[in-house]
């Protein structure tokens, strides 16, 4: 288990861990990646993910980058993030409970159940 | 043309709203955030998509929920990081209300809308009325001044009388001015001007006897 205070992770902290999972991002750039990973289902404002990336940071999870990967955007302003090792580790973890937990709700065979109902 | 100068003013509200944050996350945050709402309201009227009066709402009630939050946690690490100095403020609360009832209503019975003040009404315990008129201020005071005569000791002499030992124990310091000003206030009115009277009229000679009138004062 990763040692830090955001476990069981937020859905925010979730999606933009994954957001960054795969590229350094700014602010605007992670929001656009949620909106596309969740499939619109997920809309933070500015106030929920820069509180969230300051409690990541924090917790270590992420950091800020010094690179500029989306130069047709580039402005002194924008900060960019990435994923540090420790915030790998903790999606990794995060995403086996998951699994851990569909597994389990396979076994006790509750999809079905679930579908049936229209959940 | 008209909805380039709601787009302006959107973006004003919101750099006046960002100044409600604590300074430091300000300091850290504000510039990224306001250009990510810019990026927003670009993205907003490019795509025309829905009302930008119902973006801006979501974007400010979000803004607005993250601001109290921050504020929030500051509270709650400031009350986890000085214990001894909350539990002070929360001892010298009875009193100040009732200070203030007090000056209150003697203010109004000085202009003649309100009878001579009697707080003994508010409280039907007299026990209670005496500790938390007379001995809370007094602990408040007491626990403030061994924590800070604690903490000298810890850092020597030398660095306690040091600017920088005051800034970093300023919170114990205006708790310990409070309880004393509350507690001088208390016993001043009449155990102070007694022993003083007592002292000069008498010296020293008979001090425990003095002790004793004027704590029965």
């Amino acid at each position: 288990m990763t040692n830090n205070p955001l476990t069981p992770l937020t859905p925010a902290v979730l999606y933009i861990l994954l957001a960054l999972s795969t590229q350094e991002r700014h602010g605007y750039g992670i929001m656009k990646q949620v909106e596309q990973d969740s499939k619109g289902k997920v809309t933070m404002g500015p106030g929920t993910l820069y509180g969230s990336l300051k409690r990541m940071l924090e917790a270590g999870l992420v950091e800020e980058s010094t690179q500029r990967l989306d130069p047709a955007m580039d402005d002194k302003r924008r900060i960019y993030y990435k994923i540090t090792g420790l915030g790998k580790k903790a999606l990794a973890e995060e995403l086996e409970r998951y699994r851990h937990l569909l597994s389990l709700a396979e076994e006790k065979k509750l999809f079905p159940e679930i579908f049936a109902y229209g959940l | 043309m008209a909805s380039e100068h709601i787009t302006t003013f959107y973006r004003n509200v919101y750099r006046r709203l960002i100044h409600l944050y604590p300074k430091a996350y300000r300091e850290r945050f504000a510039e990224a955030m306001v250009q990510t709402f810019d990026d927003l309201c670009h993205e907003r009227k490019h795509e025309q998509s829905g009302s930008m009066l119902s973006f801006a709402l979501h974007m400010f009630s979000d803004t607005a929920i993250s601001i109290i939050g921050e504020h929030l946690e500051i509270m709650t690490n400031t009350i986890k990081n000085t214990p001894i100095e909350i539990l002070g403020l929360i001892l010298l609360i009875p009193f100040s209300l009732l200070f203030l009832v007090g000056m209150a209503w003697q203010f109004l019975n000085t202009l003649g809308y309100a009878s001579s003040p009697n707080l003994g009404a508010f409280i039907p315990n007299p026990d209670l009325g005496y500790a938390l008129i007379f001995i809370f201020p007094a602990l408040a005071f007491l626990i403030n001044f061994i924590t800070l005569i604690v903490g000298a000791i810890r850092v020597g002499p030398g660095s306690a009388l040091s600017t920088q030992f005051a800034k970093t124990h300023l919170f114990t310091l205006v708790i310990i001015v409070l309880s004393a000003g509350a507690t001088l206030f208390i016993f001043g009115h009449d155990v102070i001007p007694c022993f003083v009277h007592g002292v000069l009229r008498e010296g020293l000679n008979n001090i425990w006897p003095l002790i004793k009138t004027c704590g029965n004062a």
